[in-house]
């Protein structure tokens, strides 16, 4: 594997840097379009929950040893997921269904998380001692393809 | 030390605090006067206030230059963030009462959320009788931001304008249809030209 590339984030430019970033290594790894603009989609949303859950944190990204896929790694130093499997239900935060009301002020539908889940191949989340680790792996060919057609929860 | 009564002493020692007041208010300009030597006592202290003043000012000059510069950064910033997102999700006037949104790059939650935010602003505001959305340039999208999209569709329609979606990549074509979503909800067309095309034949009929 690659020495992964470190990406802080810590405001809405971080963000942009990080896209581009991620745009780059997934060209570089020979990815298809479609598969870089997943990635790119996974990367938004981790960083724009990062700032949205924990004010700063990073992104790690890193190709694959056999070059078959990309891996990134997001850290925070936010409080854990309340439920888990609640904050990967669409529409909900980790607490429960979101309300449209809020929708506006916070810029989320609650459905960042969810997606993320279903461009990946791997998701996994490791709780530290000060915030989490949420680990995600999206491989180059031969998955799940389409948009909705991969892992639902 | 100069031979000083008592009163002259005095004088000399509230005119120093007056002008460290001034320096402790924020007023860096008062001096005190001096006629008296430097190696007297009074006078080498009067002294001293005056260039311990004069570089509190200086400090306080060279801070409020940090500060604003620092401001006209963020500034900067700020500026370039909004103009990448306005960039990003540029809506078009097409002809009058036509709106155009060509949508390119990605699109994730919190996209899906500001464009749906700008459009309807725009809509609401130019009072718009049509809206294409082009979605040519995007491959990917995820179901929960096709959701999005298609209620935006729809509260586009509240405002009392007709929405639909061009250019749609066959992919996003099938996660639309896995949604259980009836075309009858949603209009499409093939390309930004079709739609106009059909808003035009639609006038003259």
């Amino acid at each position: 594997m690659t020495a992964p590339l470190l990406l802080p984030i810590r405001g809405a430019n971080d963000v942009l840097v990080a896209r581009a970033v991620i745009r780059g290594v997934g060209r570089d790894a020979g990815l298809a379009p479609r598969e870089v603009q997943s990635l790119e989609i996974v990367a938004s949303e981790l960083a724009w929950n990062i700032l949205q859950h924990a004010k700063n944190g990073s992104l790690e990204v890193s190709t694959l040893p056999d070059g078959s896929g990309i891996a990134i790694a997001a850290t925070d130093s936010g409080p854990w997921f309340h439920d888990l499997a609640v904050a990967l239900r669409d529409g909900c935060d980790d607490r429960g269904p979101i309300d449209p009301q809020s929708i506006r002020r916070r810029r989320g539908i609650g459905g960042g998380l969810g997606a993320v889940v279903r461009l990946t191949h791997s998701f996994e989340v490791k709780n530290l001692p000060q915030g989490k680790r949420i680990e995600v792996v999206r491989r180059g060919t031969n998955g799940p393809t389409t948009t909705g057609k991969g892992r639902r929860q | 030390m100069a031979d000083l009564n008592e009163d002259d002493l005095e004088f000399r020692i509230s005119n120093m605090l007056v002008a460290l007041a001034d320096a402790a208010s924020g007023n860096f300009d008062a001096r005190v006067e001096t006629d008296l030597p430097s190696d007297d006592l009074v006078g080498a202290l009067s002294r001293a206030v005056n260039e311990m003043i004069a570089s509190l000012g200086d400090a306080e000059r060279r801070r409020t230059q940090l500060r604003h510069e620092l401001e006209t950064k963020l500034g900067t910033i700020e500026a370039q963030t909004t103009a990448i997102r306005d960039l990003t999700t540029p809506i078009v006037e097409i002809w009058e009462g036509v709106l155009g949104l060509p949508v390119v790059g990605m699109v994730d939650t919190r996209r899906s959320v500001e464009m749906t935010e700008a459009l309807l602003a725009v809509v609401n505001a130019r009072r718009s009788k049509f809206v294409v959305v082009d979605i040519t340039g995007i491959d990917v999208m995820d179901t929960k931001t096709v959701d999005h999209f298609i209620r935006m569709t729809k509260a586009v329609r509240l405002l009392g304008a007709r929405c639909v979606l061009s250019g749609i990549h066959p992919d996003i074509a099938q996660t639309i249809v896995h949604m259980g979503l009836s075309m009858d909800e949603l209009a499409t067309h093939a390309t930004l030209r079709d739609a106009l095309q059909s808003y035009v034949t639609e006038l003259e009929a």
